[in-house]
């Protein structure tokens, strides 16, 4: 008797650790009825880029201005919509693909309803930017960012990702519009997709050049500074090149 | 005359020994100011709340199980109410803290303003609750 209730607690700890782990990106309802889900709308969402060390999506606040997805799974079957409790807060944009675009800074509660019934509700934090932070998203390349200065061999490339920062430096998720200004294309080939908040910078000839990021009024400067192969610098071997390819390129000046 | 007055009583009588209401308990706690008691609801724009509603009579005994309760915001546009989804025959613990016979409701603030919340049990208006829905912080 001893060893089957062992057994069944055994066969319940899994099963939780099992449910925890299907969904990284779930947070479970303040009545415990089921488990709200993040997703990226698109690639610019800080979220989806690795930056969260961790932490759930819904748990880290959402900026002021970016568009989510949210959608509800309840313990037992079924799914249900997903409302914001107060439209002056949070917007659904997309009852379809549930999405949502934050408005106001502050909490609000996300409540997922069936037909007129609340099933259960969540509440997630708003918060303006305050800032951006750019970051090298490999470091495979051999080039360093340091100090929103990076340094490149002519013939590296490198990718540099863009996340959209509160005012204690943490992530805010939530898909915004990342605009990148040119750089001096004699220095550096940047390549920018407009939905993702990721340029990739191939180093072309020696020189020094400074473009920037911006998202709303918020703006980063970044400088790049290039020199000849072989004259030390930052060292490392060469990058794959060739940085063209897909994308829109950057957009105009700063 | 006398006859008249004899049902003006009987009917007074009646209406005070009908004058039920509701008892509320909160199942959630929000981020920020989310009270919802008999006499006063008060929240912030954007919060939401849970709570049970037990109907009870003037001594605050529990009514019988089967009593319905309807909570009705006058402006929906203000306070949004929505029924919680529970199956009391079924007595599932998807909320521990209701009992058969509860109701639960999910309350949030729309948007600034005051309205009130009627109540409705058994199909009689019982009560009116003044709300108020507030911008963050100003509670």
């Amino acid at each position: 008797m001893r060893r089957q209730r062992w057994m069944l607690v055994g066969v319940l700890a899994v099963a939780a650790c099992d449910f925890i782990g299907t969904d990284p990106n779930g947070s479970q309802g303040e009545l415990g009825n089921g488990v709200f889900s993040y997703s990226c709308v698109n690639g610019s969402d800080a979220a989806c880029d690795g930056l969260m060390a961790g932490a759930r999506p819904l748990d880290a606040p959402i900026a002021v201005g970016s568009r989510f997805s949210v959608s509800f799974q309840a313990d037992e079957a079924g799914s249900a919509r997903v409302e914001a409790a107060s439209s002056n807060h949070i917007e659904e944009v997309s009852a379809r693909l549930d999405t949502f675009v934050a408005l106001r800074e502050g909490a609000t509660a996300l409540l997922a309803m069936r037909a007129d019934l609340a099933v259960d509700l969540l509440h997630v934090q708003v918060a303006r930017i305050d800032q951006l932070r750019v970051e090298e998203l490999s470091a495979q390349s051999g080039s360093t960012l340091s100090l929103d200065r990076l340094t490149m061999v002519v013939g590296q490339t490198t990718t540099l990702v863009a996340s959209a920062r509160g005012e204690g430096g943490e992530v805010l998720v939530g898909a915004l519009e990342y605009v990148w200004s040119a750089p001096d294309a004699s220095v550096v080939d940047a390549t920018a997709d407009p939905t993702d908040n990721e340029i990739t910078i191939e180093a072309l000839a020696p020189g020094s050049t400074t473009f920037t990021v911006t998202v709303g009024e918020i703006e980063k400067e970044i400088t790049v500074e290039v020199s000849a192969e072989g004259a030390g610098g930052a060292g490392g071997t060469g990058g794959s090149g060739g940085a063209g390819g897909s994308g829109g390129g950057v957009g105009g000046g700063s | 005359m006398k006859k008249t007055l004899l049902a003006a009583f009987s009917l007074l009588a009646i209406g005070c020994a009908d004058n039920n209401r509701v008892e509320f308990e909160h199942l959630t706690s929000a981020p920020g100011t989310a009270d919802v008691f008999e006499d006063e609801i008060q929240i912030e724009e954007g919060l939401a709340v849970a709570v049970v509603a037990k109907p009870v009579d003037d001594d605050r005994e529990r009514l019988e199980l089967d009593t319905e309760v309807v909570l009705v915001s006058n402006d929906e546009q203000v306070l949004g109410i929505a029924r919680l989804e529970y199956d009391a025959d079924e007595q599932d613990d998807r909320a521990e803290s209701m009992q058969r016979g509860d109701w639960g409701f999910v309350i949030f603030g729309r948007s600034v303003g005051n309205t009130v919340v009627e109540v409705f049990i058994d199909g009689e208006r019982e009560q009116e609750i003044p709300a108020m829905v507030e911008e963050a912080g100003l509670l």
